[in-house]
């Protein structure tokens, strides 16, 4: 401990130096301007950015401009859920339940406020696990095998379907739809062309930044323009600031719960700021004594969900730096970004490049403090986004949206995926079909796939595999009760109307 | 107002992608020399998916759910579908100002001057934000060959 303690604070010699500092203080920025920015997510932006770092004075100072701009990004994306329903970026998706109910109400000040704040305690609280029980939390979680990933890929899709407010047919149809959807592609076992109706561009994929802009993004403003009396989403009162003392009550254990959950998450390789915000969303919604609130502006679903995409964020450097693994889109760019330094990330990156480990680990903490003295103080700038008018905001969404797309691959494909979900998610929109487990389960689609035909390989083509070992068959079982108990309750429920 | 059930018809678009998906993850193989095929995933899922959306198709509407589409979200998305086919070949300048100039004018009634004032400022900060600040290479003009 003492050690850890020593080296921490070697970390933070070399992250206050004013260069360090400084590229901390840039990435914070760009980070957060970016997280603000639809379309323009931290994936995309880090990998822009790569060619740049080999203008970085040092390998450290590159690193860590690389990691503020994805926590940063954490930070920013919740702004543009909170007030438009638009995701800056994908783990910013759950947000968009009750941050922007919220701000329907005339309460985005605190829900903008509880985003920051629980984004920094759970950065805070997920360095200093990094710092000192990082690395055995990574060694555990790495030990999953496929059956183990497998089935907490269902207990996330599960767990998708049930958030939808409605009736949960609707969300396992949704969640479906959004595994079909994610499995579109080249097969990376096979190499096999999957569901691409033999057009090549979707030989790739579906991408995942346009589907979710046009789904949440242009779904929400096509929706608006049907409702448009103008009274509701945009040009609502703001409400003060501050969160009230019910908020902080409200708040404050859902912060806590969230830290904790996004951090465990985080080191799983596969798991990342998405799966941690919606196991958050769906603990916060069964633990409450009003799970009826949540989706219609409860604080608890800003809160938790917030502060565990953050903790996964910053969670999900232990096992790129630890064990070479990289959890998840960003920090494989991440990795990326590493080799061009010339660092091998992995178990020897702690006696080799002890500097860049503490280094990066120290500049998280100063970053994080930097993006809440930035954050807070200009809320209030963020929030006057509310009051431009809609028809002057809905061409401006829609036309960064398309440029935004555009500068993910350079690619006018994906601004028609883009407008195509657009048009899909205003039909579910109006239809009451809520379209977070579709687009939750789109992004577990390639695990759930893997995990499965890898665990029915090793299991000889049986399915007892995944019953035999108790870690997997416990998180089934619980993926099944989970939506047992739903289908269960909503029947009874309807059958209670009925009488 | 194009009165269609909107909750029938999102069941019948899941039962379609169901039907279409089941047909192609077949082809595929759900199980190929002793081993699971890249069709058994979404094989299974679009099974299911099929008997959800069989259920759906049946179920009754909710209260919240819109009783039509009117006339402006349609008109909206066809501004969308034109402004997305127009971009390819005419970069992104010229699209994004008429199709701004259309939104306002067409769907909020907003003068024609102020719409084609306000869409150019806008589309020009776009322009300059993503091309200049951040060097996306976006094709601004139309491409002459």
């Amino acid at each position: 401990m003492t050690s850890a303690i020593d080296l921490l604070m070697y970390g933070f010699s070399l992250a206050i130096r004013p260069e360090n500092l400084m590229y901390a203080f840039i990435g914070s920025v760009v980070g957060t301007f970016v997280g603000v920015l639809p379309g323009l997510g931290p994936v995309a932006t880090i990998a822009i950015l790569l060619p740049l770092t080999y203008q970085a004075g040092s390998p450290l100072g590159a690193i860590i401009m690389l990691s503020a701009i994805y926590y940063g990004a954490m930070y920013g994306g919740s702004t543009t859920s909170i007030l438009m329903r638009l995701p800056g970026e994908a783990a910013s998706v759950i947000t968009c339940l009750d941050g922007y109910e919220m701000a329907k109400q005339g309460r985005a000040g605190p829900a903008l406020a509880i985003a920051a704040i629980g984004s920094f305690v759970a950065g805070t609280l997920a360095i200093i696990g990094l710092s000192f029980v990082g690395p055995a939390f990574a060694r555990f979680a790495v030990d999953f095998g496929p059956p183990e990933m497998f089935a907490l890929a269902l207990l996330g899709v599960a767990l998708c379907a049930s958030l939808s407010g409605g009736p949960p047919l609707r969300g396992i149809a949704m969640a479906l739809a959004g595994i079909l959807l994610g499995l579109v592609g080249v097969d990376t076992m096979t190499g096999v062309e999957r569901l691409t109706m033999g057009s090549f561009n979707l030989t790739g994929g579906i991408e995942l930044v346009p589907m979710l802009m046009g789904l949440f993004g242009l779904g929400e403003v096509l929706h608006n323009v049907a409702v448009r009396a103008g009274a509701v989403p945009l040009t609502t009162k703001i409400g003060k600031l501050m969160p009230t003392r019910s908020d902080w009550r409200e708040s404050a254990p859902a912060i806590g719960r969230g830290s904790l959950i996004g951090f465990l998450i985080g080191l799983l390789p596969g798991g990342g700021a998405i799966l941690g915000a919606l196991i958050s969303y769906a603990v916060e919604k069964k633990v409450s004594a009003h799970p009826e609130r949540f989706g219609k502006g409860a604080i608890a679903g800003v809160a938790g969900p917030e502060s565990a995409n953050n903790a996964a964020a910053t969670s999900s450097f232990v096992p790129l730096l630890t064990l070479g693994l990289p959890g998840n889109a960003v920090t494989a760019v991440l990795f990326a970004g590493l080799m061009i330094q010339n660092i091998q990330p992995g178990p020897l990156m702690l006696v080799q490049h002890a500097d860049i480990f503490w280094g990066v680990i120290a500049s998280m903490y100063l970053g994080n403090l930097m993006l809440l003295v930035l954050n807070l103080p200009l809320v209030g700038l963020w929030v006057q986004l509310l009051r431009v008018p809609f028809w002057l905001l809905a061409p401006a969404i829609v036309m960064i949206a398309v440029f935004g797309t555009y500068s993910l691959r350079n690619n006018w494909f994906d601004v028609g995926v883009l407008l195509v979900s657009g048009g899909v998610g205003y039909l579910f929109r109006a239809a009451a079909y809520e379209a977070a487990p579709l687009a939750m389960a789109f992004i577990l689609a390639d695990i759930l796939d893997t995990s499965l035909r890898q665990a029915l390989l090793m299991g000889d083509g049986g399915a007892s595999i995944f019953f035999t070992r108790p870690l997997s068959g416990t998180v089934l079982a619980v993926a099944a009760t989970v939506v047992a108990v739903q289908l269960y309750s909503y029947g009874r429920r309807r059958r209670r109307q009925g009488a | 107002m194009l009165t269609l059930r909107t909750g029938r018809l999102a069941a019948w678009v899941l039962g379609a992608l169901a039907l279409v998906f089941c047909a192609a993850s077949w082809k595929l193989g759900y199980w190929i020399k002793g081993a699971p095929g890249p069709g058994l995933l979404p094989l299974g899922t679009s099974l299911l998916l099929a008997v959800c959306a069989a259920f759906l198709v049946r179920a009754p509407g909710l209260p919240d759910e819109d009783p039509g589409f009117g006339k402006a979200p349609l008109m909206a998305f066809a501004l969308l579908c034109a402004y997305g086919l127009s971009l390819p070949w005419g970069g992104v300048v010229l699209p994004s100002v008429v199709f701004g100039t259309l939104w306002m004018r067409l769907l909020h009634k907003r003068p024609v001057l102020a719409s084609i004032a306000v869409s150019a400022l806008v589309s020009g900060v776009g322009a300059m934000l993503f091309k200049g600040m951040l060097r996306i290479p976006l094709p601004l003009w139309p491409a002459i060959s």
